[in-house]
């Protein structure tokens, strides 16, 4: 291929040129050939007219030497043959074949003239004429001439050399005048191919062909002459689309650009906040349950190296379900970042505080050398969240349970270290609200407990295995039962769970609302049976906490039991506790204001132990303070218990509220309470929770 | 084609020729020369045009008299009509001088006991010169072995006789 390509391409005119030449010199070597065989055709033909002419001539003078017998006179004709230098010799024979007379040229070898036919015929480079001499139709003799041939064969050699003379001058004519044809022909046509190939190679449209001819060619040259100017226009028509079209194509690429800019930028920032959203989360910007597990991994390996610990505190916030429930997202998300922006002001530079889910933070610690630095830090961390946070009007109270697990003791897995100090979380929320708790591999065990126990407590929904005990709630002075309090109990199998064991976890696994329903209507139901049974009519107690007082069908579900059971308002009483008013005191207060509208008493149980603004309670719509159980527990025990029973007693009065001493188990107890003038009492001392019949019996004698 | 037709009858008619004068030859009573001088006579008449014979007439006749004694008489006869064959010549007729009538050409071979009239107009041919015959055109005579003939120009430049110049070429002249 290459050196196909290299080859140079063969000129169709040279070949033609090379072919007409070729013809010519056929046609004229055929010519030439023709021309010569008639030119010695003819020069032979006339050397036998000759040499017939002279036999004719001397035959027609011997027939009277013949007819005489006279050889001399024949042989004196035959002598003027002298003349002519070719003729070698001739002879007349009589009828008989006799030699008659003879001319002889020296040295000539005779043919026998039996060898010869009649007429011309050639032997030896000679040439013979052999006739018989007539006269009137009778034959006198016959004559014989010989001539040689050498003039024959000279004007042959002459003939040749001429021919090839003309052929060889003929055929330079020839190439000369092809040569000139062909060059009159193939230089337009080379002006032709030049003008093509340069258009081909270089595109130049400009250049035209100014050869004037009025025959074919110049018909060509005119039509490609005319196709030029037309590519020429079409070309600056199309330069000038192109250059048109090259201007839009640089503003659509500028434009195309900036857009890629903006999309760039775009991009850049989506994938920043895919990044962000990735590994941070969106409403605290703290790194999210990924970018934690991340870090922690990597602080597991670097503790490896420093052989130092990591710590791990899985956090939960106290009430913050309730506060999100009642007060609405907006506000749920303004506490979980103020509680971020408390945590990330606790914890040192070089730790970690991630968002887990919901309410839900871990904290990473590294390099930790001792305990104490983890309880420091810990007891920071509670401290700060204790303190109220003002959102908009809302003073919000939280605390946190802190779960801590450490490595490489706690587990030597991300997985395992969050596990346990989940598991230690919960552990520290059952020793009560703002406190943390150190991970145990006991509490694995207690953990796979809790996990039980929430299956069947599940179940026990599903089955309805709870069931109601009232505890009759007495009169200090009169001694009647003037009201009692509906308590749930578990009957798993054969054994009974206290709620205190059960309700936390209900609260967690968020069926606490449903229950709450049940022991509601279940209370209500009961009390207009009671009633409708002759017994007292009495307010019967059933306890809300924060996040059923809090729910939004809260006052609608409690009509509903109401109206469902019957029972009248004023015989049902919702014990709330100062968690309500903590979380939220103004959804509280204007529930409890829509409950007391409806003739709902309201009482504050374990009143005491929270932390309610006596501001607030003064416009709070109660009906009853309960004095925490432990009060009641140490009455008699100090002197400032007993200030503190006093003064809530005082405050009750005060505000016009009926004071509930529970847990009362012993007279002593009684008296003091009788003493500090408390309105009702509620414990042991006059009777345990009473089942449903038992109650009833109870009410029958007592009431 | 038709040439090779021609020159095949001629050698066939030449070769008959040949046996027939060799059957002439065979005659005892004739020699070599009498049998040339009788085939000179008839050559005569194609080297000489007489007037008197009608050249369009369909075959005219030319009167060759001989002595009637000649030994040559009877082939000269048979030699005439061998040489009929030729038609566009004047047809031969060999007659006796004593009995003929008109005679072209007369050859004697003595001379003539009486004049004849019949010679007046005729070219007289003398067997040799020993032959005293007035008038005599063409007299024969021998050089060395040869038969040779000798013309009378005076004699002929009288007469009306036209002789050809091959004619006179082969004679001798006599002046």
């Amino acid at each position: 291929m290459t050196q196909a390509n290299n080859t140079k391409p063969r000129s169709f005119f040279r070949k033609q040129f090379w072919l007409i030449v070729g013809i010519n010199m056929l046609t004229l070597a055929f010519a030439s050939g023709l021309l010569y065989s008639n030119f010695v055709s003819d020069y032979t033909d006339n050397l036998i007219n000759i040499t017939r002419t002279k036999g004719l001539l001397l035959s027609s003078v011997s027939h009277s030497a013949l007819l005489f017998n006279d050889t001399r006179a024949a042989t004196e004709n035959l002598a003027f043959l002298k003349h002519y230098p070719a003729t070698r010799y001739a002879q007349i024979f009589d009828t008989n074949h006799q030699l008659f007379a003879e001319y002889m040229r020296k040295d000539q070898v005779v043919l026998p003239v039996e060898a010869l036919s009649f007429g011309a015929s050639f032997s030896n480079n000679n040439m013979y004429w052999y006739a018989s001499i007539d006269l009137d139709e009778q034959i006198l003799g016959y004559i014989l001439i010989s001539t040689d041939t050498e003039s024959l064969q000279a004007q042959q050699k002459r003939y040749a050399l001429i021919i090839i003379l003309v052929y060889i001058v003929s055929l330079l004519l020839a190439y000369i005048l092809n040569l000139h044809m062909q060059k009159r022909l193939t230089t337009p046509i080379s002006q032709l191919i030049n003008l093509v190939s340069n258009v081909a190679q270089k595109r130049e449209y400009n250049k035209r062909l100014t050869l004037n001819r009025n025959d074919e060619l110049g018909d060509l040259f005119r039509g490609i002459n005319l196709m030029l100017d037309t590519i020429e226009q079409h070309k600056i028509q199309l330069q000038a689309d192109s250059n048109r079209l090259e201007n839009v194509v640089k503003l659509r690429t500028k434009q195309l650009q900036q857009h890629s800019d903006q999309l760039e930028s775009v991009v850049k920032i989506r994938t920043e906040q895919l990044y962000n959203r990735a590994n941070y989360d969106a409403l605290t910007q703290l790194p999210n349950r990924h970018l934690l597990t991340d870090r922690l991994s990597h602080g597991i390996i670097k503790a490896q190296r420093s052989s130092s610990m990591l710590v791990l505190m899985f956090l939960d916030l106290n009430r913050f379900k309730v506060i999100n429930d009642s007060l609405g997202h907006l506000v749920g998300d303004q506490l979980l970042s103020h509680v971020a922006n408390k945590l990330t002001g606790v914890i040192r530079g070089a730790d970690s505080v991630a968002r887990w889910g919901g309410d839900e933070f871990v904290l990473l610690l590294e390099n930790i050398t001792s305990l104490a630095d983890i309880e420091k830090i810990a007891d920071q961390v509670v401290k700060s969240l204790n303190s109220p946070i003002l959102i908009d009007i809302h003073e919000l109270h939280i605390s946190a349970s802190i779960g801590i697990a450490i490595y490489p003791q706690d587990g030597g897995d991300p997985m395992s270290l969050l596990k346990h100090a989940d598991i230690s979380m919960y552990k520290s929320k059952e020793k009560g609200l703002g406190q943390y708790c150190f991970f145990h591999p006991d509490m694995l065990v207690q953990s796979v407990e809790r996990l039980s126990l929430e299956n069947q407590l599940r179940t026990a929904v599903e089955k309805q295995q709870f069931f109601l005990v009232y505890q009759p709630q007495i009169c200090a002075i009169s001694g009647k039962v003037i009201g009692m309090e509906a308590l749930i109990r578990w009957q798993n199998g054969s054994a009974v769970i206290s709620p205190l064991v059960f309700l936390p976890l209900v609260e967690e696994i968020g069926l606490m609302h449903h229950i709450t329903q049940w022991v509601l209507n279940e209370a209500c139901q009961q009390n207009w049976y009671w009633q409708q049974a002759g017994l007292p009519k009495i307010r019967v107690a059933v306890n809300f906490p924060v996040s059923a007082l809090l729910h939004k069908k809260c006052v609608e579900d409690i009509q509903n039991a109401l109206k469902t059971s019957g029972l009248e308002a004023q015989y049902l009483e919702i014990e709330i506790t100062e968690d309500s008013f903590i979380s939220s005191t103004e959804k509280a207060i204007r529930v409890l204001q829509q409950l007391q509208n409806l003739n709902i008493n309201i009482a504050i149980d374990d009143f005491g132990t929270g932390y309610s603004s006596l501001s607030y309670l003064r416009d709070l719509p109660v009906n009853a303070l309960k004095i925490d159980g432990s009060f009641i527990q140490g009455l008699g025990e100090s002197q400032a218990n007993d200030g503190i029973v006093q003064s809530i007693i005082t405050l009750g009065k005060s505000l016009n509220l009926l004071v509930v001493g529970e847990c009362v188990e012993d007279q002593a107890q009684f008296d003091i309470l009788a003493k500090m003038q408390c309105d009702v009492i509620q414990g042991y001392f006059f009777s345990r929770p009473l089942s449903a019949n038992d109650m009833a019996g109870y009410l029958q004698n007592k009431g | 084609m038709k040439s090779l037709d021609f020159k095949y009858k001629k050698m066939v008619w030449l070769t008959g020729l040949l046996i027939f004068c060799s059957h002439l030859n065979a005659l005892p009573n004739l020699s070599k020369e009498q049998k040339l001088k009788s085939a000179y006579l008839l050559n005569f008449t194609r080297y000489i045009s007489w007037s008197d014979i009608a050249k369009n007439a369909p075959r005219p006749i030319f009167k060759l008299c001989l002595q009637s004694s000649s030994p040559m008489f009877s082939f000269m006869q048979e030699l005439v009509a061998v040489s009929d064959l030729k038609k566009h010549h004047p047809k031969v007729q060999v007659v006796a001088i004593e009995q003929a009538q008109l005679c072209h050409l007369s050859y004697i071979q003595s001379a003539l006991s009486r004049p004849f009239s019949v010679l007046s107009d005729s070219l007289i041919v003398a067997d040799s010169k020993n032959i005293k015959q007035p008038s005599t055109a063409i007299t024969f005579f021998t050089e060395g072995r040869k038969l040779r003939f000798e013309i009378d120009l005076q004699v002929l430049q009288s007469s009306d006789l036209i002789v050809s110049s091959e004619l006179l070429k082969l004679a001798r002249i006599k002046r």
